[in-house]
C-alpha cells in the first residue's frame, strides 16, 4: 500500500516545557480511515495540525503526499493545505455572511478560482448526498446544528482532497445527528477514495476506524 | 463577481448597516469640500458674468459694496440717492450711455427697479411676451416673479405702500402687467421692473388727480393765473389708465428727482480705446467728487470675491480637519473590525488561504467602499452643480 502520511522523530512544544509532543513513527496508508483519540490536552488536535501543516514541528519530518510539508514555506503550506487537504472543525466555522452553497465552494473563492459549472454541480451533488441540499441558499444562522456540520463536511470534501482532517467533528452534535454525520462522511470520503484522519474523544466512533492512535497511551 | 472581490461584497453587504455608515461618513467628508469649490467656483463665475456685462456704475457716495450689489442683485440695501440732474455731465457726453436705476420699492416682496429701455438692451432682455415697460404704470415681470405669483401679461399687480398708517405717503399703485421676461438664472429674474417715471410715481414725486377745472369749488383753496392750490382731500389716482394717463404729471425739478444709481456703458459706435479714455476721464472727475462715487462693478465684485476665498480657505482647513478625524475613525473601524473577524481570519488560515489572500480581502473591501464613497460623493457634487443656478441666486 501507498503511504500518504508518513512522519518521524516528530517533536513540537511550546511555553517553557508546558507542553511538549514527540511522535516517533506515524503511517497513514492511502484510503486509510484513521483516528486520533486521547484525553483533553494530550495533543489529539496538535498533530493534527502538524499533518496539515498549520504548525510546524520543533524538529522531525512529516510527509503528506509525498511532499514534505515541514520543510515548505509557510505560503506554500497554506497552497497544499488548500490543494490536497480538506479540513473539518469542531465549531464548524462556517462563514456567516456566505450562504451554504458559498461555503462549500469557499476553497474555490480563496484559492481565486471562478467555479465553474461542474464544480457546482459537486457542490450539489454533496448537498444532496448530504441531506442539504434545501439548505444551500440559506446562511448559517438559518440551519441546525447537524446541518452546519454536513455543510462543513461537504466544504472539507468539495475539492477532492486526498486527505481529510477532521478535528472533533462530532463535538457539537447530538447523537442521532452524529451518526448520521458520520455515515455520510464516510460514504463520501470512501466513494472519492480519498483518507481520513479523525480527531474525537469520542469512544463509540473507533469501531469504523481500520487504524486507531491513542495519544494516551503514545505520548 | 468572484473568489475574494465575492467574500468582500458579501461581507459588506452582510454588514449593511456598518458598511453604510462608513461609506456616508467618507462620502460626506468627500462632499463637503468639492461642493465648496464647486459652489465658490460658480459663484465666482455668476458674479463675474452679471460685474462683466455691467461696465460701470454711478452712485452716491458710501459703500461701494452696497451700490454694486444693490445695483445689480437688487438687494435693498440703504443708498444715498443721487439726482437726475448730477448726472447731466455724463449724459451729455455722446460716449456714453447712462441707464438710470430707481430700487427703493417693492410689489409683494419682489424688489421694483425703475429704469429705461437701454437696460433691457444693455442685458439682452427681450419679453417673451408683451412689451417693455414703456408706459407710466406698466410692469414687466422677471421670470420668477410672474412663476411665483401666476401672473401674466394684463394682470394688475400692486406696488407695497411704504407707510401703511400714514396717509401723507403715497399709496399703493395698482400696475398693469405688460410683459413677462425669460428665465436668466440672473437676478433679473427676481425683479420687477418699471419705467424711470413709473419709479417717481411710487415716489409720490409724480401723481394724477382730476382736473382742477372741474373738481369741487371747494376743494380749490386758492387760484392765481398759473397755479391752483388744492385740498389734500383731493384724491391721487391709485391706477393708471388710458383716461387718467395725461394727467400724471410732478411738481419737481426734473433735475431734482432723485435715483440710486445709474449704469454707464457705452454709446453705440464708441470705440475701445475711446471708451477707455472717456472713463478714464470720467473716474478722474468722480474721484474728486465727494458726492458722487464712479466704480467698476467688476473690481469691487473681484475684492467680494476675494474675502469669499479667504473664508473658503478656513473652511478647506476644516474639512482637512474632517478628512483626518473620518479616516483615523475609519481606521479604528477597519481595525476593530479586523479583531471582530480573528476567528474568521484563523479559519480561513487553517483552510489554506494565503496571508496575500487575506491582505487583498481586506483590501478589496475597503476598495468598495472607498468606490461607494467616491461615487456618492460625485453624485451629490453632480447634484449641487445642477442646484447651483438657483442656490448662487439665493445667496
Amino acid at each position: 500500500m501507498t503511504t500518504l502520511v508518513r512522519a518521524a522523530d516528530l517533536r513540537f512544544a511550546y511555553g517553557e516545557g508546558e507542553f511538549e509532543l514527540f511522535v516517533a513513527s506515524l503511517h497513514i496508508e492511502l484510503g486509510q480511515h484513521t483516528v486520533v483519540i486521547g484525553p483533553s490536552g494530550c495533543g489529539k488536535t496538535t498533530l493534527a495540525h502538524l499533518i496539515a501543516g498549520i504548525l510546524t514541528p520543533s524538529s522531525g519530518q512529516t510527509e503528506v503526499c509525498g511532499v514534505g510539508i515541514s520543510t515548505l514555506s509557510d505560503s506554500a503550506r497554506r497552497a497544499f493545505r488548500l490543494d490536497k487537504i480538506g479540513m473539518v472543525f469542531q465549531q464548524f466555522e462556517l462563514l456567516g455572511y456566505l450562504t451554504a452553497l458559498e461555503n462549500i465552494l469557499l476553497p474555490f473563492h480563496l484559492a481565486e478560482q471562478s467555479p465553474a459549472a461542474s464544480d457546482f454541480g459537486r457542490a450539489q451533488n454533496l448537498a444532496e448526498r448530504m441531506g442539504v441540499a434545501h439548505t444551500l441558499q440559506r446562511r448559517p444562522e438559518k440551519l441546525s446544528q447537524g446541518e452546519r456540520q454536513r455543510v462543513a463536511i461537504c466544504r472539507a470534501l468539495i475539492a477532492k482532497p486526498q486527505l481529510v482532517i477532521c478535528d472533533e467533528p462530532t463535538g457539537n452534535l447530538d447523537p442521532s445527528a452524529k451518526l448520521a454525520a458520520m455515515d455520510l462522511l464516510f460514504e463520501q470520503v470512501a466513494k472519492d477514495g480519498a483518507t481520513l484522519l479523525m480527531v474525537t474523544h469520542d469512544h463509540g466512533l473507533l469501531e469504523r476506524f481500520a487504524q486507531v492512535i491513542d495519544m494516551g497511551s503514545s505520548r | 463577481m468572484k473568489g475574494l472581490k465575492l467574500l468582500a461584497w458579501r461581507h459588506l453587504s452582510y454588514h449593511k448597516a456598518r458598511t453604510l455608515l462608513l461609506i456616508g461618513c467618507l462620502a460626506l467628508t468627500g462632499f463637503l469640500p468639492s461642493a465648496t469649490t464647486a459652489l465658490t467656483s460658480a459663484y465666482q463665475v455668476n458674479l463675474a458674468a452679471r460685474g462683466e456685462s455691467t461696465p460701470f456704475l454711478v452712485g452716491a457716495q458710501g459703500s461701494r459694496f452696497d451700490l454694486t450689489l444693490n445695483a445689480l442683485y437688487f438687494r435693498r440695501a440703504e443708498l444715498e440717492t443721487l439726482s437726475w440732474g448730477e448726472l447731466s455731465a455724463l449724459r451729455n457726453d455722446n460716449d456714453f450711455v447712462v441707464i438710470p436705476l430707481h430700487l427703493a420699492h417693492t410689489a409683494r416682496g419682489y424688489a421694483i427697479c425703475g429704469t429705461t429701455p437701454e437696460y433691457f438692451e444693455l442685458h439682452n432682455l427681450a419679453p417673451q411676451q408683451g412689451t417693455p415697460p414703456l408706459i407710466l404704470g406698466d410692469v414687466l415681470l422677471g421670470a420668477k416673479v410672474a412663476a411665483a405669483l401666476d401672473l401674466k401679461v394684463g394682470d394688475a399687480l400692486f406696488s407695497d405702500p411704504s407707510e401703511l398708517y400714514d396717509i401723507s405717503k403715497p399709496p399703493a399703485l395698482k400696475m398693469r402687467v405688460c410683459g413677462l421676461l425669460p428665465a436668466t438664472n440672473t437676478p433679473d429674474d427676481d425683479a420687477v421692473f418699471v419705467s424711470i417715471n413709473t419709479a417717481w410715481v411710487l415716489d409720490g414725486l409724480a401723481h394724477g388727480h382730476d382736473d382742477t377745472e372741474t373738481i369741487k369749488p371747494k376743494l380749490v383753496l386758492g387760484k392765481t393765473d398759473n397755479q391752483v392750490v388744492v385740498s389734500q382731500a383731493l384724491l391721487e389716482y391709485r391706477e393708471v389708465t388710458s383716461e387718467n394717463l395725461a394727467s400724471f404729471h410732478s411738481h419737481l425739478d426734473p433735475d431734482a428727482r432723485p435715483l440710486h444709481g445709474a449704469i454707464i456703458s457705452p454709446a453705440k459706435g464708441v470705440d475701445a480705446a475711446e471708451w477707455a479714455k472717456a472713463t478714464t476721464l470720467a473716474k478722474t472727475r468722480f474721484e474728486q467728487s465727494r458726492v458722487l462715487q464712479f466704480v467698476s462693478p467688476h473690481t469691487v465684485l473681484s475684492d467680494l470675491m476675494s474675502f469669499v476665498f479667504r473664508l473658503k480657505t478656513f473652511f478647506d482647513a476644516f474639512s482637512g480637519v474632517l478628512f483626518l478625524i473620518t479616516g483615523l475613525l475609519t481606521a479604528l473601524v477597519l481595525t476593530l473590525s479586523a479583531k471582530l473577524r480573528s476567528r474568521e481570519m484563523a479559519t480561513l488560515h487553517r483552510i489554506g488561504c494565503s496571508r496575500s489572500a487575506t491582505i487583498k480581502l481586506h483590501l478589496y473591501e475597503l476598495t468598495f467602499v472607498a468606490l461607494a464613497s467616491a461615487g456618492l460623493a460625485f453624485l451629490g457634487v453632480q447634484i449641487a452643480i445642477q442646484l447651483l443656478p438657483d442656490l448662487v441666486q439665493t445667496l
